[in-house]
């Protein structure tokens, strides 16, 4: 009896150590990357467009699909155009609809998912597509903006879908490099400022000379208010104007201030 | 002409240069110098504005996380630094500035780094040397010209020197044949003379 129950327990402890080891070992390999979405400053606390409007966002909806991050060796530059290959892929399943302008001025970026017991290493590429909501539209921007005594209230809807590939964040701090048994996040940026433009750089700047402004919207004003999409803007803005905007729509994707290949 | 010509083999430096095109942004361009191992970042916007006083931070292969160095560019957006050739992989730059910012990559290892010859060749000179727009070439100050490995020097036209300069106009063999045939005159003058002495004199009667 003594030697069956000794040997019951040994016999119980070798299965846990097999069944449990295995566990410690791939934890040791594995960490966490968490996918954020962030509209920075621009979106979470107002700013002024290269025209003078004083805009603030009540809400910014982006939807998202095909949320993943790669590691690259030789690392991904979207200047070479589309990622195609990487050593490593990782991502979220399904699509999200997440709105920047959540909290208050000081927000944190948006989780929007995030990938466990994924490989450690470093995730120098991330890449999205910004796909059509149940309403139709990819990203829908909903707010005030003010001048000269003048609100106009908008609601700006965009029905064109995206594909950005983009390289490694760029920032004040290093992300996704995931340690064995950590978590790191990642950063889809989204610069509002060049739809609009800032008019705390030159007019002449890059980002001004390639934004719309608010004023082509402001026009369109009825009793204070404008709800338009892209098609209701191609009918009422003239051609360049319009093309302006189309242009700078594919500039929104950005990994912090890392650029991204853009294509819908 | 020969002047010329021995001084461009000399000190000719490879430079090789591994730039990108932001299609939006900002463009990183990085120059690897062969004479000295130093890696020139050279940093502007698409529309060739210069990234002045950009930030820069330079990423080793073995620690991704913190920064191996970081640095202010100079108002042409130019920042220099010799990276460390031991620490063998791909090396990241990022360069920051006002929102816009960009990455780019090389790949070093230990074959890279300059050679004590190579670095000794750049310190030599160092002589100031002036490349004319007629071309010649003048330098100030004395000069050694250290040429390393097998040398072509293809001189077409006329060589000129002027001043003082060192050399036997002869060739190798030249001077050999020309050492032989005076020793050889010296020996048989002597052995001449010698015969002469030891032959009897002659007896009339």
């Amino acid at each position: 009896m003594i030697r069956a129950s000794v040997f019951a327990r040994r016999a119980a402890l070798l299965v846990c150590v097999f069944m449990v080891m295995p566990t410690l070992v791939m934890a040791q390999d594995t960490g966490v990357l968490q996918f954020k979405a962030n509209g920075e400053d621009f979106v979470r606390q107002g700013f002024v467009s290269k025209d003078g409007w004083h805009i603030q966002f009540d809400h910014l909806f982006v939807t998202l699909a095909k949320v993943r991050a790669y590691q690259t060796n030789p690392p991904y530059q979207p200047e070479a155009g589309e990622l195609t290959t990487s050593n490593a892929m990782v991502g979220l399943a399904g699509a999200y609809t997440v709105d920047l302008a959540a909290g208050d001025e000081n927000a944190e970026p948006i989780l929007v998912g995030e990938s466990a017991d994924i490989p450690a290493g470093y995730y120098n590429a991330v890449s999205w597509e910004m796909v059509n909501d149940d309403d139709g539209y990819t990203l829908v921007l909903v707010g005030t903006a003010d001048k000269d005594g003048e609100t106009v209230a908008f609601t700006i809807r965009n029905e064109f879908p995206y594909d950005y590939s983009c390289g490694a964040y760029v920032g004040d701090e290093r992300k996704s490099i995931v340690q064995a048994g950590g978590t790191a996040d990642i950063e889809l940026t989204f610069h509002l400022d060049h739809v609009f433009g800032d008019a705390e750089l030159p007019a002449d700047d890059d980002l001004n000379m390639g934004a719309s402004g608010f004023a082509p919207f402001a026009v369109l004003a009825e009793d204070g208010q404008v709800d338009v999409d892209m098609a209701d803007l191609e009918a009422a803005l003239s051609a360049e104007d319009y093309q302006l905007l189309v242009d700078t729509l594919f500039t929104l994707g950005h990994v912090g201030e890392g650029h991204c290949h853009a294509a819908n | 002409m020969k002047l010329r010509s021995i001084l461009f083999v000399t000190v000719f430096c490879l430079l090789v240069a591994v730039g990108i095109v932001s299609a939006h942004g900002v463009t990183i361009n990085l120059e690897v110098s062969a004479m000295t191992g130093e890696i020139t970042i050279t940093a502007a916007y698409d529309a060739g504005e210069p990234m002045a006083e950009a930030q820069v931070a330079i990423f080793a292969p073995d620690d991704l996380a913190n920064p191996w160095k970081t640095g202010t560019a100079d108002v042409n957006g130019v920042y220099t630094f010799l990276p460390d050739y031991t620490k063998v992989g791909t090396w990241e730059i990022q360069v920051r500035l006002a929102g816009h910012g960009n990455t780019n990559y090389i790949y070093l290892d230990e074959s890279m780094a300059p050679s004590d010859a190579a670095a000794a060749g750049e310190a030599e000179s160092a002589v100031p040397m002036d490349v004319q727009t007629d071309g010649s070439v003048v330098i100030q100050g004395d000069a050694t010209i250290i040429v390393q490995g097998q040398t072509s020097i293809v001189v077409e036209g006329e060589v000129r020197t002027a001043g003082t300069t060192t050399s036997t106009g002869f060739s190798g063999g030249q001077i050999l044949i020309m050492a032989v045939s005076v020793i050889w005159g010296f020996v048989g003058t002597a052995l001449f003379f010698a015969r002469r002495r030891t032959e009897p004199k002659q007896k009339s009667g």
